[in-house]
């Protein structure tokens, strides 16, 4: 049984995503806000394409393939976010690792991102 | 035209952006925007198979994101080291 209508409805949505999602991308200045951008298309896009398939083609086969291909995208793109995140942060900075000098500051803590010395543990007095 | 052809044309759309970043960003932004650019190709070819009923064009999508990956893994690796 096909439901056209609603198959329509979740490929007005993928189409939208992708395209105010790829103009969003487009518009960031920085490769990591561009990096950002990619991840709702990834994300969103194949899923509901596969239902728009999933409600309008009974082809079993059909319906396998297009599973693949959006765990695929899904599962590899963050992947390969990573990587492309990483790869640009070594080629700006020189390493992966944070920096004291970056002057980054950790979330509830009074220490700068980087800082790994050991401080010593106070003695129990007990 | 049914709905599967619309969608692929506005998808199609949704590829400019990525050449403009491809054509006028720096080298990191254009790496950004090839493997967008993938990932939109592969979307845009289980539109088009299932616009045309044709099924069995599904497996050029799947080919094209398991491919996506080696090529973006192998532009990021240049990227990091030689580039």
């Amino acid at each position: 049984m096909t439901h056209p209508v609603l198959s329509s409805i979740f490929l007005f949505l993928a189409a939208a995503i992708a395209l105010i999602f790829t103009i969003g991308l487009a518009i960031m200045r920085d490769p990591f806000q561009k990096l950002h951008f990619s991840s709702p298309i990834v994300a969103l896009c194949p899923l509901f394409i596969s239902v728009a398939v999933f409600l309008e083609n009974s082809d079993p086969a059909a319906r396998i393939k297009v599973v693949i291909i959006s765990v695929v995208l899904f599962l590899m793109n963050s992947v390969l976010s990573h990587a492309t995140g990483k790869a640009i942060r070594i080629r700006d900075v020189g390493q992966w690792p944070v920096q004291i000098k970056e002057g980054i500051p950790l979330v509830n803590r009074n220490v700068l991102a980087g800082d790994n010395e050991e401080k010593p543990a106070k003695e129990n007095p007990i | 035209m049914n709905s599967w052809l619309w969608a692929a044309v506005v998808l199609e759309l949704a590829l400019f952006p990525c050449a403009w970043v491809c054509y006028r960003g720096k080298l990191a932004d254009r790496i950004v925007g090839i493997e967008m650019a993938g990932v939109l190709i592969a979307l845009e070819m289980i539109l088009l198979a299932q616009g045309m009923n044709r099924t069995s064009f599904l497996d050029l999508p799947l080919t094209l994101s398991l491919l996506t990956f080696g090529g973006g893994m192998v532009f990021v690796r240049f990227l990091q080291r030689w580039i």
